[in-house]
């Protein structure tokens, strides 16, 4: 077997091209120049094949700061020094069927995948986790700050259905609007005195035919005219507010600010970086998202009971009034919607608390107010 | 697919002599094939879907290692030294930079209050220097990584001056509607080109601007031109007092008379449509053109000591590449559709008696949504792949074989250079959505 032979030898100092005579060796390869002299000897544990073009065997070490290189052409010597090499070494030249490829290929993606499941893992548990212990922390100034640049959006998204009359209700100097305006605060003070919130509160009842309330982030409360014309009893729409001042005392607006940067950090940053990665990182997000507003949004179904039962109100009229109009509501896959089903929320509500009215919350002319702030102008 | 393989397989070719070599220009070659790089492609593509894009670093770093090792020049492939944990250190690092910056930026659009449109502003013009910087890092980490001849290539100069230079351009660039981009071109790349090394050598860039504009007017009136003449048009037709008046009144109505909508092709928008049509298709259309014309002329602009490149490439071979990419994608999206259609069919038949078709269901709306979220997955990575092979690896290719180097004897003794850089940089490109190959 031939065991010496030529190849071309660059001392990684220079740009030379050398002609060398090079003799593999038990335990490691010498290259001499044409005159004799020693030029490198390498051991075969050091050397590594980096890519070269076919029919050229290319080696250096591995580990060196200089790139020397030794290129063989002679492919009998280059089968020579193959055979030397000892198939435990790890320098990938004895790696004739690209086996210790495939076996890195095959760790790196394993690894990736622990990497996903983790990343995925800290997602579900670990993101609303560090929000719960970050957000009640955060000045409650900056989410104040956010909700007035939410709320200029919220607004004018509004605002287009509000046929050209002002969006908000009851704004008016009307002894009647005065009056709205007046029970609408007494029901408001009431709960909130009960709730105890970081931050004040500020709740308008705005001309949106929707069947809803929504709390912005620093502790704004919009509750739709919609709601209240399908509001059997003060207490319905008590149990509404009660339930939006939770999401105001669990600082739901920080937190889910806090949850979305953390799911852009996570499935974008992280994750979902490749040519149709962002169909996944959207869906993974949405699923995601809506569960960890599912979870809130029962937190406050639970706030909002205690808080009714505090007043003196009828803690089950949320469950009534969510059931009443969840007949309207579009039928959505599980995992898409942003609410518990209206059913399961009812049940968890009628098992947190009992009734036990103390007495009206509001009386009943203030009630009828109440009822027509929107109409009244 | 290792280099002991090829050594197996191939025929060996002999050596150059390098004592017959004369003073003639050499030519560049490709020697890779195409057939690793589909092979390549492929697995990383299907890797890439699994790992959640993680495997990327990997696939990048093997398709450097292919396309450096294709590109022969006297006999002698250049070689891509980098490795995948590099490039994955580098972008978890770069994540780490860019973490706070985001939430510093979202922090004081909040504070700003008012300023926080301006701070929008502001925050873009910021991270798109940002992405300048991380260009001018990316190129010096690769060009540490690529060994020739034993010697690596370096890259002085400051990434920062880089990133402000290439933003002050441009200024020039939208006052001219583009028209400066030449002359921008020309000065960054005479900026790389200066600070690029090849152990001790030097490199510079003779590429002039007016030259590239001359070669590209052309196309910039074709595609621009009309653009420019629609909107001029429009907006000499348009009545901008009743303009003014109906956004006053907020009528919507009367905002779309007066911006002459109800009159196409005549008056004021209509014209515009068919101008901005133009531009796109036109655009498409000359797109390959426009950039053989700048890889010609940029390739022909680069110096490295005495030795300088000269390129002869065709506008063929880059239209080439683009319709077997539109012929690669036919065939793969019938391909695609009679396979998704015929799995999609199976399963349907497989799981009616189990579910409920017909009603809306949590399983079937899980089921849809997961076999509509992979199919999507699949198609798009393969659309991508193609891309790669069949566009990108034959530009690379074309641009390659059609490089003259002459004065190659200035590269024959070199002295070595600085040492090598880290990932950073090319972490942030990555990040930042502005990295390449």
């Amino acid at each position: 077997m031939t065991t010496s032979g030529t190849g071309i030898f660059y001392d990684g100092l220079t740009s030379d091209r050398r002609k060398v005579a090079v003799e593999v060796g038990g335990d490691a390869i010498e290259v001499r120049s044409g005159d004799g002299a020693l030029l490198a000897q390498w051991r075969f544990a050091d050397i590594s094949p980096p890519a070269a073009s076919a029919g050229v065997l290319r080696i250096g070490l591995a580990a060196a700061k200089a790139a020397a290189r030794l290129e063989i052409h002679d492919q009998a010597l280059a089968a020579a020094l193959i055979a030397r090499t000892k198939p435990t070494d790890r320098t990938g030249l004895t790696d004739r069927t690209g086996l210790t490829d495939r076996r890195t290929r095959a760790k790196v993606v394993a690894l990736s995948l622990a990497a996903v499941a983790t990343l995925v893992g800290g997602a579900i548990w670990g993101v609303p986790f560090i929000v719960d212990r970050i957000a009640p922390h955060l000045p409650v100034a900056l989410e104040m700050r956010l909700g007035a640049a939410v709320d200029a959006q919220v607004r004018q998204a509004l605002g287009a259905s509000a046929g050209g009359k002002p969006l908000e209700c009851g704004a008016g100097d009307s002894p009647r609007a005065v009056a709205a305006r007046a029970a609408l605060a007494k029901l408001v003070a009431a709960l909130e005195a009960a709730a105890e919130l970081p931050l004040p509160v500020r709740t308008l009842v705005v001309r949106h035919a929707d069947v809803n309330a929504i709390t912005l982030p620093g502790g704004r409360i919009y509750v739709f005219d919609g709601l209240l014309k399908k509001a059997d009893s003060v207490d319905e729409v008590a149990g509404v507010l009660g339930h939006e001042i939770g999401h105001v005392a669990h600082r739901d607006g920080t937190k889910s600010v806090l949850e979305a940067a953390g799911l852009s950090l996570l499935f974008g940053m992280l994750l979902g970086d490749f040519t149709g990665g962002s169909a996944v990182v959207v869906a993974t997000r949405t699923v995601l998202q809506t569960a960890y507003s599912r979870t809130a949004e029962a937190a406050a179904d639970e706030f909002g009971a205690r808080l009714m039962y505090k007043v003196g109100g009828d803690p089950q009229a949320l469950g009534a009034i969510l059931l009443r109009i969840s007949g309207t509501a579009a039928v959505m896959p599980h995992f898409l919607l942003d609410h518990p089903a209206a059913q399961a929320r009812a049940d968890a509500i009628a098992k947190i608390a009992q009734p036990s009215p103390m007495g009206a919350l509001l009386s009943p002319p203030e009630w009828e107010a109440l009822k027509r702030i929107c109409t009244e102008g | 697919m290792t280099v002991i393989d090829r050594v197996d397989t191939a025929a060996t070719p002999s050596p150059p002599d390098v004592s017959l070599r004369g003073a003639s220009p050499v030519l560049l070659r490709f020697v890779g094939d195409r057939g690793d790089y589909w092979r390549l492609m492929i697995r990383g593509g299907v890797l890439q879907a699994i790992t959640l894009g993680i495997y990327r670093f990997w696939l990048f770093t093997d398709m450097r290692r292919f396309l450096w090792a294709s590109t022969e020049v006297e006999g002698e492939t250049l070689e891509y030294t980098g490795t995948a944990a590099e490039l994955l250190i580098g972008f978890l690092l770069a994540i780490g930079i860019l973490v706070p910056v985001y939430a510093l930026l979202f922090v004081a659009s909040l504070e700003l209050g008012i300023l926080s449109a301006l701070s929008g502003v502001v925050a873009f013009v910021g991270l798109a220097g940002f992405g300048q910087y991380a260009v001018y890092r990316a190129r010096r980490y690769r060009l540490t990584r690529t060994v020739f001849r034993g010697l690596r290539f370096h890259q002085g100069g400051s990434a920062v001056r880089y990133a402000v230079r290439a933003m002050l351009w441009w200024i020039p660039i939208g006052m001219t509607l583009g028209l400066a981009s030449p002359w921008a071109t020309a000065n960054l790349e005479r900026y790389k080109m200066r600070n690029t090394f090849y152990g001790s050598l030097g490199g510079s860039f003779a590429g002039a601007g007016g030259r590239l504009l001359g070669r590209i007017i052309l196309v910039w009136f074709l595609v621009v031109g009309p653009l420019v003449v629609a909107v001029a048009a429009a907006v000499r037709t348009i009545d901008w007092v009743a303009v003014a008046d109906a956004l006053e009144d907020e009528d919507t109505l009367n905002l779309i008379v007066a911006l002459g909508i109800d009159e196409p092709l005549t008056r004021g928008l209509g014209l515009l449509i068919p101008g901005v049509m133009w531009a796109i298709i036109a655009g498409l259309i000359l797109y390959p053109a426009y950039q053989a014309i700048v890889t010609r002329w940029w390739l022909g602009g680069l110096r490295l000591g005495g030795t300088a490149v000269a390129s002869d490439l065709r506008m063929r071979g880059y239209y080439g590449a683009y319709l077997r990419y539109l012929l690669y994608m036919a065939l793969f999206s019938i391909a695609f559709s009679v396979v998704a259609g015929a799995i999609g069919g199976l399963g349907y038949m497989a799981l009616r008696g189990e579910i409920d078709f017909a009603r809306a269901s949590l399983l079937r709306d899980g089921l849809l949504a997961g076999a509509g979220l992979i199919a999507y997955v699949i198609y798009i990575v393969g659309v991508s792949t193609i891309y790669q092979v069949a566009v990108k690896m034959r530009l690379w290719q074309v641009a390659v074989e059609s490089v003259l180097i002459s004065g190659i004897a200035a590269l024959d003794h070199v002295q070595a250079g600085e040492a090598t850089s880290s990932a950073v940089g090319e972490g942030l490109a990555d990040a930042l959505g502005t990295g390449a190959i």
